[in-house]
């Protein structure tokens, strides 16, 4: 006789009845039920651009209704207290004129590299000159204009300012 | 049982099926963010032309020069050609109600202009300069989110010492 279909093996009281040579079976319905829900969720939240965001701790990015989704380009974080950071190498701070010269280098470095790196891979390319902002909404415009010509006098002309999804209410 | 065959349930494979779906899931958790993240595009500070550079002024008919400056209390909507303030604006949801609208109005009457230009004071917080760009970003026909941006173009005034 065979087990039907909705037995476990692991339920024993069922065994003793199998014959040598009966099939055992799992029950995979509600598995595949669990599996096709994650699925699903997976699938609403998949971000189908190379953009990786990784904010540092403490930065609390604007709220906005922009729906355009980001591209990946070399990030420069500023928090609360000015600190700069390209990736998420800490570079300076934006009040202190000497690091602000070694952001300029630092950008114009990085510049340099992703030219180099993009256009071997397709000359038309010139996303090498886009630039992601990631900055915390209380960061004053003085603060980000002097990290707008930084990134200008590297090479870097395409602003993104990097935004959330505002909260529905 | 149908046709007198054997009493034997038939089964479905469901084995690589499942294989297939771990292999989704893991692919799909690798690349997931759980925070919605977007960008706003704006381009290079713009400069003023110097008063001895003579510059072609534009079409008045066709195209108009928007700018919001942005001050920490106010949002003040201009059009440059001829330096007149077309209404101030709080950053509080009724003030920004209004500033769309107003856009709006201007982008119907001047449906070939798609720029701005965003001139903050030196004190103004990012949160607020993504509002005011928010606001020049809306979508012309609201209901429909394919239809384009009232004024695409973002640029910067590079600020005078205020």
């Amino acid at each position: 006789m065979r087990a039907p279909y909705y037995y476990s093996i692991f339920q024993k009281k069922y065994k003793h009845g199998m014959k040598k040579g009966d099939d055992a079976f799992l029950n995979l319905t509600s598995l595949m039920d669990v599996l096709m829900i994650l699925l699903f969720f997976l699938l609403m939240s998949y971000n189908p651009t190379e953009l990786e965001i990784s904010p540092l701790d403490g930065i609390v990015m604007p709220q906005s209704d922009s729906l355009d989704m980001g591209a990946g380009a070399t990030v420069v974080q500023v928090n609360t207290t000015l600190d700069i950071f390209i990736e998420k190498d800490r570079i300076g701070n934006l009040g202190n004129e000497e690091d602000m010269a070694l952001l300029s280098k630092r950008l114009a470095e990085v510049f340099a590299i992703n030219k180099e790196k993009l256009l071997r891979k397709d000359p038309k390319k010139t996303s090498y000159k886009n630039i992601n902002f990631i900055l915390d909404g209380k960061v004053a415009y003085e603060n980000l204009e002097k990290i707008m010509t930084a990134s200008a006098q590297s090479g870097f002309e395409n602003y993104k300012f990097m935004v959330v999804a505002r909260k529905k209410k | 049982m149908s046709g007198g065959g054997s009493q034997e349930e038939g089964h479905v494979n469901i084995i690589p099926l499942l294989d297939v779906i771990f292999i989704f899931i893991f692919f799909l958790l690798m690349s997931v963010q759980f925070l919605e993240f977007f960008e706003i595009q704006a381009s290079n500070p713009v400069e003023q032309a110097p008063p001895d550079e003579v510059v072609p002024p534009p079409d008045p008919k066709k195209s108009k020069q928007f700018k919001l400056r942005l001050s920490k209390d106010s949002i003040e909507f201009t059009e440059t050609i001829d330096e007149k303030i077309l209404g101030t604006f709080a950053y509080d949801e009724e003030g920004i109600i209004n500033l769309k609208k107003i856009l709006l109005q201007k982008k119907l009457e001047f449906p070939e202009e798609n720029a701005m230009i965003i001139k903050p004071f030196k004190d103004v917080e990012f949160d607020k300069i993504v509002l005011a760009i928010d606001a020049a970003h809306q979508k012309v026909n609201p209901e429909d989110k394919k239809s384009e941006k009232a004024f695409r173009s973002i640029a910067f005034e590079a600020r005078s010492e205020e």
